[in-house]
């Protein structure tokens, strides 16, 4: 059972509160602008061998209503927030589908 | 005096140091993480190294076959085609080449291992080039190869 009501969901991701604006382009074309929250912490990519590196994963967490379409990986779909451009190479939807991460790459 | 491993690692570290890709961003061992946007990076370690008795007596001569990791980081879209750049940059500074001392034997290339890594903002891979070399010392002097 969702915990948030629609409402709830609506005001968490207004720009007044956590979330920012993007711009979604799906890859067989046409953008749709939409908000979510953005996140890019660190992360430590492990090497094959004995060394490692250092990155950080940009996420952005949106309502899975307001995406254009269902939001697939491989899809060569992208995100466009702050000017930067993301492919979305991964989609980690909540348990009960209302919210969707979106783990982005450049 | 250091161990000779270590003689060889400090020699195979200067002779990677400066090449085209990689420039001075080799270390002889890597404990803390390459930084996020760093260009390719390669890290020197020993892989492992085996000993065997060559003489009889107190003191015997010991023949040591060492493997070295060379290890190659690259952060890019375009990863595999730079890790293959660093590759052959690194094949032709070590190949057959005499790590420092006259008396080890030529480094001949016994394995390479990629894996990419898609995590993070950009994709990644890295690389392990095993070196293997070898030489003799006495038991009880590892310092001094013979």
């Amino acid at each position: 059972m969702a915990v948030e009501s629609a409402g709830d969901l609506a005001s968490f991701f207004g720009p007044a509160e956590f979330a920012v604006g993007a711009i979604y382009s799906l890859a067989r074309g046409g953008d749709t602008a939409i908000t979510g929250i953005f996140d890019a912490g660190y992360t430590r990519i492990a090497g094959i061998g004995q060394a490692a590196m250092t990155s950080v994963q940009p996420t952005f967490t949106v309502r899975t209503s307001d995406l254009p379409a269902p939001a697939r990986q491989d899809s060569g779909d992208t995100v466009r927030i702050s000017g930067v451009r993301y492919k979305v190479v991964e989609v980690q939807p909540s348990d009960d589908g209302a919210v969707s991460t979106l783990i982005l790459s450049r | 005096m250091s161990h000779v491993r270590q003689q060889i690692r400090a020699a195979v570290v200067a002779r990677l140091t400066g090449l085209a890709t990689t420039g001075t961003r080799v270390s002889a061992s890597r404990v803390h993480p390459v930084a996020r946007g760093a260009g390719p990076t390669l890290a020197v370690y020993t892989l492992d190294e085996e000993s065997e008795r060559m003489s009889i007596g107190a003191d015997p001569e010991m023949d040591r076959t060492l493997t070295l990791g060379v290890e190659v980081l690259v952060q890019s879209a375009e990863f595999d085609d730079q890790m293959d750049d660093v590759c052959a940059e690194v094949e032709a500074r070590l190949g057959g080449w005499r790590p420092g001392d006259p008396k080890v034997r030529e480094l001949v290339l016994v394995s390479t291992e990629i894996q990419p890594h898609g995590e993070g903002e950009v994709t990644a891979g890295s690389c392990v080039m095993g070196w293997q070399t070898s030489y003799v010392t006495l038991a009880s002097d590892p310092t001094i190869s013979l």
